[in-house]
């Protein structure tokens, strides 16, 4: 909840839908939001029933690419909060409601902890067509590590030829 | 306090430890869970890699962090 409420303000959303969404008066929502939050709960239930009265609501609002696209996020989000539950993670404080923010011990001095400076802020996203800066790092990584799998294996067969070899 | 004892940057595997400056640069701090999943940099390079493929919004930002949030409030994630 603290790093997506953070993120969540940072995309213009209000403490009153911040903090309401974790209860059960929805009254503040829109219904489209009302309509993301249900698919979120059947999402979170178990076992996890998306009604056809559910999807047909939701594919009136959104198309099927956009469907995938949330249903992706909060599976992964589910993925997430299930491994933190295993170990007991705790809030890292990011958020706090505008209404007596305290600036925790552990936040660099000078940053207001409830606007974070987290470069997704989606009125500033670069445009989507721009190679994204972690595309870069996974391309440069994963061709280092083949890079490094293929001397291995050449290693592996050279060692494994002189070895036959020697058996001759 | 968490039951798993987190993994500082030069502990962890010398291909992501440029993950702690990112986190520090986008949050003003490094993740707990983020440091803990460092055990496992397979998983971590595929939620680097999950991250990456979904960045591409197609759903208002406020849409998916409000199932983000619920998501979390009805498992009982604090993060």
């Amino acid at each position: 909840m603290d790093i997506n409420s953070a993120v969540g303000r940072n995309a213009g959303l209000s403490d009153d839908k911040l903090l309401g969404v974790r209860g059960s008066d929805l009254s503040v929502f829109s219904d489209t939001e009302r309509l993301v939050i249900e698919l979120a709960d059947a999402m979170a239930d178990t076992p996890s029933n998306v009604s056809d009265d559910l999807y047909s609501r939701l594919r009136a609002q959104f198309t099927e690419d956009q469907l995938m696209y949330l249903s992706a996020q909060i599976a992964f989000e589910n993925f997430r909060a299930r491994l933190n539950r295993v170990f007991d993670m705790g809030s890292d404080d990011l958020y706090h409601p505008a209404s007596g923010a305290a600036v925790p011990a552990n936040t660099p001095s000078g940053r207001d902890p409830t606007r974070i400076a987290l470069p997704f802020r989606e009125s500033t996203l670069p445009p989507t067509n721009s190679p994204p800066y972690f595309c870069a790092v996974v391309f440069v990584s994963t061709s280092v590590s083949a890079a490094l799998n293929a001397s291995r294996c050449f290693i592996s067969s050279a060692r494994i030829s002189s070895n036959w070899r020697a058996t001759l | 306090m968490a039951r798993i004892a987190p993994i500082e940057q030069k502990d962890a595997p010398w291909h992501l430890r440029w993950f702690y400056r990112v986190m520090r640069k986008m949050f003003g701090k490094e993740l707990a869970p983020a440091k803990a999943q460092m055990r496992l940099p397979g998983m971590m390079w595929g939620t680097i890699a999950m991250e990456t493929g979904l960045r591409k919004r197609r759903v208002s930002l406020r849409f998916v962090q409000l199932a983000k949030v619920r998501t979390a409030a009805r498992v009982g994630c604090p993060f």
